[in-house]
C-alpha cells in the first residue's frame, strides 16, 4: 500500500516537536534568554516582535519563555495524571474483567461510584484536601480518570475473554494469569493506547481547567492552562497572550495523537 | 440481524430476565448510596466549613462564640455520624436541605439551574452525535484516501482544542464582531446555540475515536467481508452490518459522556455565563456548601445510574459477540 | 410613604430597623451592623419622630444611616430569619424600584414602583423612576461583559478593568469611575509575625514598593496613586505622599540595619531564617493577583521573597487569621466617614493588623493601645473639626509605624452606552438607577 507523503511529513513533524519538547523539559534555558517569572514591567503587553517572538504579557514577561518553561511544568504533570489513571484503572479493570464474579461486582460498583460523581467536583475536592499545586492537581485529574480506564479495560477483557481463542487457551490448560497476560492484555492495547493518548491531552486541559478555576500552581508559575485563562481577559487587546499557549496545547495534543496512530496501526492500513 | 422474538422464549427466560433486572436495580441503589457516602466523607475531611466561609467574613465582625452558635443552629456542630444519618434520612425524603452560602433551599437552586444544564446537555449531545456520525461516514465511505485521512484526524483536533479558548473566540467573533447571536439576556434556546457548539466538539472527540476504532475492528470481521463478497455496496455494509456492531462500546461511551454533561459543563457555563448546575457546583465547592454539593452529586449519580441501567438492559440485544457466536471470531488485528 | 408590601413606613418601623442594626438579633441570626457604634436603643416619640439613645457619643451615626446596608426595610422583612433573606425578593423596602426576581448570584430584575412619590430633596419633582425596569445580569467574564456592552447587548456594565478602558472609550462609550472614598487598597502588615515585627523591615518594604510602576503598568488615571491611608476624596484626608516614596536604596539600608543580610541566593537571611512572606490574592480587587506578582518582583530586588499563595476559601480565611501564615494581607474598605478607619483597624471590627484579643485566636503578643484609643476617640468625638484633626493624626500614626503600604485609590469603574443618560453614584461608587433615562434616537 502506498503511503501518501503528507502523512510521513506530519509524522516527522510530530516526532520533531516531541523531541523539541523533551529538550525544553530537560533544559529550558537552552531555548530562551528571558526569565519566565520576572519581566520588565515597562515592556508589558508588547506585540510579537524580533525581541519578543510571542510578545509579552501584562507584566512584561516574555510569552515565549513562559511557554518553554511551562512545558517543563505542564507536560510532566499531565504524564503523572495519565499514569495515575492508567495504572490504577487498568489494574482494577483487568482484575475485575478477568476474575469475574464477586470481585468484579465489588470493583465495578466502586468504579461506578467514582464515575457517578462529577469528575470536576471530585478533582476540586481532592485538590482542596491535598493542597493547591500542579502535582496535586495532576493527581486529582488522574484519580478522576481511573474509572474511565477501568471501565474500558474491563469491557475489553470481558469481550476478548469471551472469544474462542482465549477460551481455547484456557481449555488447553494455560493458567489464569498467563492467559490474561499473553492473550487478553495485548488485545486491549489498541483501545488502551488510544484512550491514554486522548487522555493525555485531556489531562493537559483538565489541569489547565483546575488552574483556570484557581486550583493549580500559585502565581507567577508559568503553566500553559493558566496562561490561557489569564490571557483571556486580554483577548481583545493582546491576542498573543492566549493564542500562543493555546496553540502549544493544541500542537502537543495533535502530535501525540499522530504518533499514537502509528503505534496503534503501524502499517497505516486503515487509511 | 433479527432480534429473537420474545414470544419464542421459554418462560424460564422471563424469570431470568426479571432476576437480572432486579440485580441491576439493586446495584444501582448501592452505587447511589456509595456516591452519597463517599462525597460525605470527602466533604467532612475538607478544612473549615460553609458557616466559617460565610460568617467569618471580617466585614460582619462576629465573635467566635456567635459563630459557634450559628454553626449549632445549622446542625453542623453535631458529630459527623449524626449528621450523616440525618442528611441521608432527609435525602431519602427528597429534602435536599439548605444552602448555607446563599441562604436559600437547595431545591430552589436546582429548580433554576437544572433546566439550563439539561438544555445544554441535550443540545450539545445531539450536535456531538451529528459530528461523530459525519466523521465515521466520511472516514469510511469517502472515495478519496486523503479525505478519509483528514476525517480521521478530526477527532484528535477536536479533543485538542482548549475549551475556554475556543469558547471565547467563538463569542468574540460570532457575537461581538459579526453581531449574529447575542450572548447575554437571550431566550433559553437561542442562548444555547454557541455553548452547545462549543461543548459538542470535546464531547464528540472521544465518541468519534471509539466509534472509528470499533468500525475498523468490525470491518475486518469475517461477516463483513462475507457481506462484501456477496456484492453489497460499501454504504450498505457500513450501515447494516458495521454500525450496529460497533454500537455497544459506542453507546457505553455515549452514556458516560452524557452523564458527564448532566453534571454540568463547568467551563462552558463559566465562559458563556450560563447559570446551570456547573456554575452552582463551582460556587458550592468554593464555599464548601455541603448541602448543595450532596444534591449535585445525587443528581449526577442518579442520572449516571439510570443511563447505565438502560445500557445494561440493552447489552444482550446489542452485544456482537453474542450475536455472531455462530461465526468464528478472529483476532481483530489479524494481518 | 409605604413599603412595597403596602405597610406604612413610620417611626415604629424605623425604630425596629435600628434596634436590629444596632444590637443584632441572635434568635434570627442578624449580626450587628459595623457602621453603627455605641447604640443603646430607639424611642418612638410620635408617628414621624424617633429618638436614638447611645451608650457613648456616636458621631458616625448620621453617616451610618445613609450607607447602603442601612436601608429601612419593612417590619415583616425583619421577622424573617437572616438566612432567608438571601433572596432579594424577600427584602421589602420603600424605594423607587421593587425586586421582581432574584436568582442568587446570577440575575436581579428590578421593576419601577408606579406609586413612588417621595424622592430625595436632590431630585425633587420626579415621582416614579424614568425606567420601567432594570435587568441586572451577573457576568463574571471580563471579555463577555465588555463585549456585550460594545455589541449593544447591555446598556451599563460594572467593573471595567484598566486594560479595557481604552477600547471602551475609543468606541465612543462613556466611562464612569466614582471613588470609593475610604481606606485605599493597601498591603497591611501583621506585626505579630516576628518577620515583620521590626518597624525597619516594614518601612523597608514600604520603600521597596514602586507604586508608580504598579499604577503605570496595570492601572489607569482612574486609579490615583494613594497619598495616605485614606482616599484623597475622603473628609479629613492628610497628604503623606513624601513618606511613601519609592527608595530601594533606603530599603536595602533599613534591612541591613535590622540584621537581614543578603545571602548568595540573593535573598535576605538572619539567624538561619529567610525573609519570605506569604500573601493571599484578594479576589474582589481589580487585577489583585497581577499586582501582587508585580510587588513580588519589586521586593525580590531588595532580597525579599513574597509568595503569592492560592488556597480554598476556607483555607484562605484561616490563613488570613494567622499572622504566621500571612504576615501581609491585602485590604480596602469603602465608606465615606472617618469611622471607616475603625471598621478597618479596630480589633472588634475587621482587625486588619490582627491584634491580640481581636478576631484571631492565633495572635500571641501584638496590640497597639495608642491606635485603638485613637480609633475609639474618632468614633465618639462629636466636634467635627476636632474629629477630622484626630483622623489626620491617625493617618500619620499608621504611616509612621509603617503598618500598611497604601497603593492606590480604588474606584468602581463602569461603562455606559452612548444613549444612557443621568447615571449617578452614591458616596462609595454604587450606581443609582432612579435618574437614568434612555435616548433611543
Amino acid at each position: 500500500m502506498k503511503i501518501p507523503p503528507l502523512s510521513q511529513i506530519s509524522l516527522a513533524a510530530s516526532w520533531l516537536l516531541l523531541g523539541l519538547l523533551l529538550a525544553m523539559v530537560a533544559d529550558p534555558a537552552l531555548f530562551t534568554r528571558y526569565s519566565a517569572t520576572a519581566g520588565a514591567a515597562v515592556e508589558h503587553l508588547r506585540a510579537p516582535s524580533g525581541a519578543h517572538w510571542f510578545g509579552t504579557d501584562q507584566l512584561g514577561r516574555d510569552v515565549f519563555a513562559r511557554i518553554i518553561y511551562g512545558a517543563n511544568r505542564t507536560l510532566p504533570a499531565a504524564l503523572i495524571a495519565v499514569a495515575t489513571g492508567l495504572l490504577a484503572g487498568a489494574g482494577i479493570g483487568a482484575l475485575a474483567g478477568a476474575a469475574g464474579g464477586r470481585v468484579d461486582a465489588v470493583l465495578t460498583g466502586l468504579m461506578d461510584v467514582l464515575m457517578s460523581i462529577p469528575e470536576l467536583l471530585m478533582s476540586l475536592t481532592i485538590v482542596i484536601l491535598l493542597g493547591f499545586g500542579t502535582i496535586h492537581a495532576a493527581i486529582a485529574v488522574g484519580i478522576g480518570q481511573i474509572a474511565g480506564f477501568a471501565r474500558i479495560v474491563r469491557g475489553d477483557v470481558t469481550r476478548i475473554s469471551a472469544m474462542t481463542f482465549v477460551e481455547a487457551a484456557r481449555g488447553g490448560g494455560a493458567t489464569f494469569a498467563g492467559v490474561l497476560w499473553r492473550h487478553v492484555l495485548p488485545n486491549c492495547m489498541t483501545s488502551l493506547i488510544g484512550l491514554s493518548v486522548l487522555r493525555y491531552s485531556t489531562a493537559i486541559l483538565s489541569i489547565a481547567t483546575l488552574g483556570f478555576l484557581g486550583y493549580g500552581a500559585p502565581p507567577p508559575a508559568p503553566e500553559w492552562g493558566l496562561m490561557i485563562s489569564e490571557g483571556r481577559d486580554y483577548l481583545a487587546t493582546a491576542w498573543w497572550m492566549t493564542t500562543f499557549p493555546g496553540l502549544a496545547v493544541l500542537l502537543v495534543a495533535l502530535a501525540t495523537t499522530r504518533i499514537s496512530r502509528t503505534i496503534v496501526d503501524p502499517a497505516g492500513k486503515r487509511r | 440481524m433479527t432480534r429473537s422474538a420474545p414470544a419464542t422464549r421459554p418462560p424460564a427466560a422471563y424469570a431470568e430476565t426479571a432476576a437480572r433486572i432486579a440485580v441491576r436495580a439493586g446495584h444501582a441503589l448501592l452505587v447511589l448510596w456509595g456516591a452519597f457516602t463517599l462525597t460525605f466523607v470527602l466533604l467532612q475531611l475538607m478544612p473549615g466549613d460553609a458557616v466559617m466561609i460565610r460568617f467569618m467574613d471580617p466585614e460582619l465582625g462576629l465573635t467566635p462564640a456567635q459563630i459557634a452558635a450559628i454553626r449549632l443552629s445549622y446542625g453542623t456542630g453535631a458529630s459527623p455520624f449524626v449528621q450523616y444519618v440525618h442528611t441521608l434520612g432527609q435525602m431519602l425524603h427528597g429534602n435536599f436541605g439548605y444552602s448555607v452560602q446563599l441562604g436559600v433551599p437547595v431545591s430552589s437552586l436546582l429548580a433554576t439551574t437544572l433546566p439550563v444544564t439539561l438544555r445544554l446537555a441535550v443540545c450539545g449531545f445531539v450536535a456531538a452525535m451529528t459530528w461523530t456520525f459525519a466523521v465515521a461516514v466520511a472516514a469510511t465511505l469517502l472515495p478519496w484516501a486523503w479525505a478519509r485521512g483528514l476525517a480521521r484526524a478530526l477527532p484528535g483536533l477536536w479533543g485538542a482544542v482548549p475549551l475556554y479558548w475556543s469558547g471565547i473566540l467563538v463569542i468574540q467573533v460570532v457575537s461581538f464582531r459579526l453581531h449574529l447571536i447575542p450572548v447575554i439576556g437571550v431566550g433559553p434556546w437561542e442562548g444555547m446555540i454557541l455553548p452547545a457548539l462549543a461543548v459538542s466538539l470535546p464531547v464528540a472527540a472521544p465518541l468519534a475515536q471509539i466509534l472509528l476504532q470499533h468500525v475498523d475492528e468490525t470491518a475486518n470481521l469475517p461477516f463483513a467481508t462475507v457481506a462484501r463478497t456477496k456484492g453489497a455496496s460499501p454504504a450498505s455494509v457500513f450501515w447494516r452490518h458495521i454500525i450496529p456492531n460497533a454500537m455497544l462500546p459506542f453507546l457505553t461511551m455515549g452514556g458516560l459522556v452524557f452523564g458527564e454533561l448532566l453534571a454540568g459543563a463547568v467551563v462552558t457555563e463559566t465562559v458563556f455565563g450560563l447559570d446551570g448546575v456547573g456554575q452552582l457546583t463551582r460556587q458550592a465547592v468554593a464555599g464548601q456548601d455541603v448541602a448543595v454539593l450532596q444534591a449535585v452529586v445525587m443528581i449526577s449519580a442518579t442520572s449516571f445510574v439510570t443511563i447505565n441501567f438502560i445500557i445494561d438492559l440493552l447489552y444482550p440485544v446489542l452485544n456482537p459477540t453474542l450475536r455472531h457466536r455462530a461465526r468464528r471470531p478472529t483476532r481483530s488485528r489479524a494481518s | 410613604m409605604t413599603f412595597s408590601d403596602g405597610s406604612r413606613l413610620d417611626a415604629q418601623a424605623v425604630a425596629l430597623n435600628y434596634e436590629t442594626y444596632g444590637k443584632g438579633n441572635k434568635a434570627l441570626h442578624f449580626p450587628v451592623s459595623e457602621v453603627i457604634n455605641n447604640f443603646d436603643h430607639a424611642e418612638v416619640l410620635d408617628p414621624l419622630t424617633v429618638r436614638f439613645h447611645f451608650t457613648r457619643p456616636s458621631p458616625g451615626f448620621l453617616q451610618g444611616t445613609s450607607v447602603i446596608g442601612s436601608g429601612i426595610v419593612s417590619p415583616a422583612t425583619l421577622s424573617h430569619p437572616f438566612d432567608e433573606l438571601g433572596v432579594g425578593t424577600q427584602i421589602i423596602g420603600s424605594g423607587p424600584f421593587v425586586i421582581a426576581r432574584d436568582i442568587p448570584g446570577k440575575e436581579v430584575d428590578l421593576v419601577a414602583r408606579r406609586d413612588y412619590a417621595w424622592p430625595p430633596a436632590s431630585r425633587a419633582g420626579q415621582t416614579r423612576a424614568w425606567l420601567d425596569g432594570v435587568k441586572i445580569l451577573v457576568t463574571p467574564e471580563d471579555s463577555i461583559r465588555v463585549g456585550a456592552l460594545l455589541a449593544g447587548q447591555a446598556a451599563l456594565i460594572r467593573q471595567v478593568e484598566a486594560y479595557d478602558e481604552e477600547q471602551v472609550t475609543l468606541a465612543g462609550y462613556r466611562l464612569y469611575a466614582p471613588s470609593t472614598r475610604g481606606v485605599n487598597t493597601e498591603i497591611a502588615f501583621r506585626p505579630d509575625n516576628p518577620l515583620v515585627a521590626d518597624i525597619r523591615v516594614r518601612e523597608a518594604l514600604l520603600h521597596a514598593t514602586d507604586r508608580r510602576e504598579i499604577a503605570d503598568t496595570l492601572y489607569s488615571p482612574n486609579y490615583p496613586l494613594a497619598r495616605s491611608v485614606l482616599s484623597a476624596q475622603a473628609a479629613g484626608f492628610r497628604d503623606l505622599s513624601d513618606r511613601l516614596s519609592f527608595d530601594p536604596q533606603r530599603a536595602g539600608q533599613l534591612l541591613d540595619e535590622s540584621g537581614w543580610r543578603v545571602g548568595p541566593d540573593g535573598l535576605r537571611h538572619k539567624d538561619g531564617t529567610t525573609l519570605t512572606l506569604g500573601i493571599h490574592v484578594s479576589q474582589p480587587h481589580p487585577q489583585n493577583k497581577t499586582m501582587l506578582e508585580l510587588i513580588a518582583q519589586q521586593w525580590r530586588k531588595v532580597g525579599v521573597q513574597l509568595n503569592v499563595m492560592s488556597g480554598s476559601a476556607a483555607g484562605i480565611i484561616l490563613d488570613n487569621l494567622d499572622p504566621l501564615r500571612t504576615p501581609v494581607t491585602v485590604s480596602e474598605v469603602g465608606r465615606a466617614d472617618p469611622d471607616v478607619m475603625k471598621s478597618e483597624f479596630f480589633p472588634a471590627n475587621r482587625d486588619t493588623l490582627l491584634q491580640k484579643g481581636g478576631q484571631s485566636a492565633k495572635v500571641r503578643n501584638f496590640h497597639d493601645d495608642t491606635l485603638d484609643a485613637l480609633l475609639l476617640e474618632i468614633a465618639s468625638d462629636t466636634d467635627p473639626r476636632d474629629r477630622l484633626g484626630r483622623l489626620g493624626d491617625l493617618q500619620e500614626y499608621i504611616v509612621k509605624n509603617a503598618y500598611t503600604i497604601p497603593i492606590f485609590e480604588e474606584p468602581q469603574v463602569y461603562a455606559g452606552a452612548p444613549g444612557v443618560h443621568g447615571v449617578s453614584f452614591e458616596a462609595v461608587g454604587r450606581p443609582s438607577f432612579y435618574g437614568i433615562w434612555l435616548d433611543r434616537r
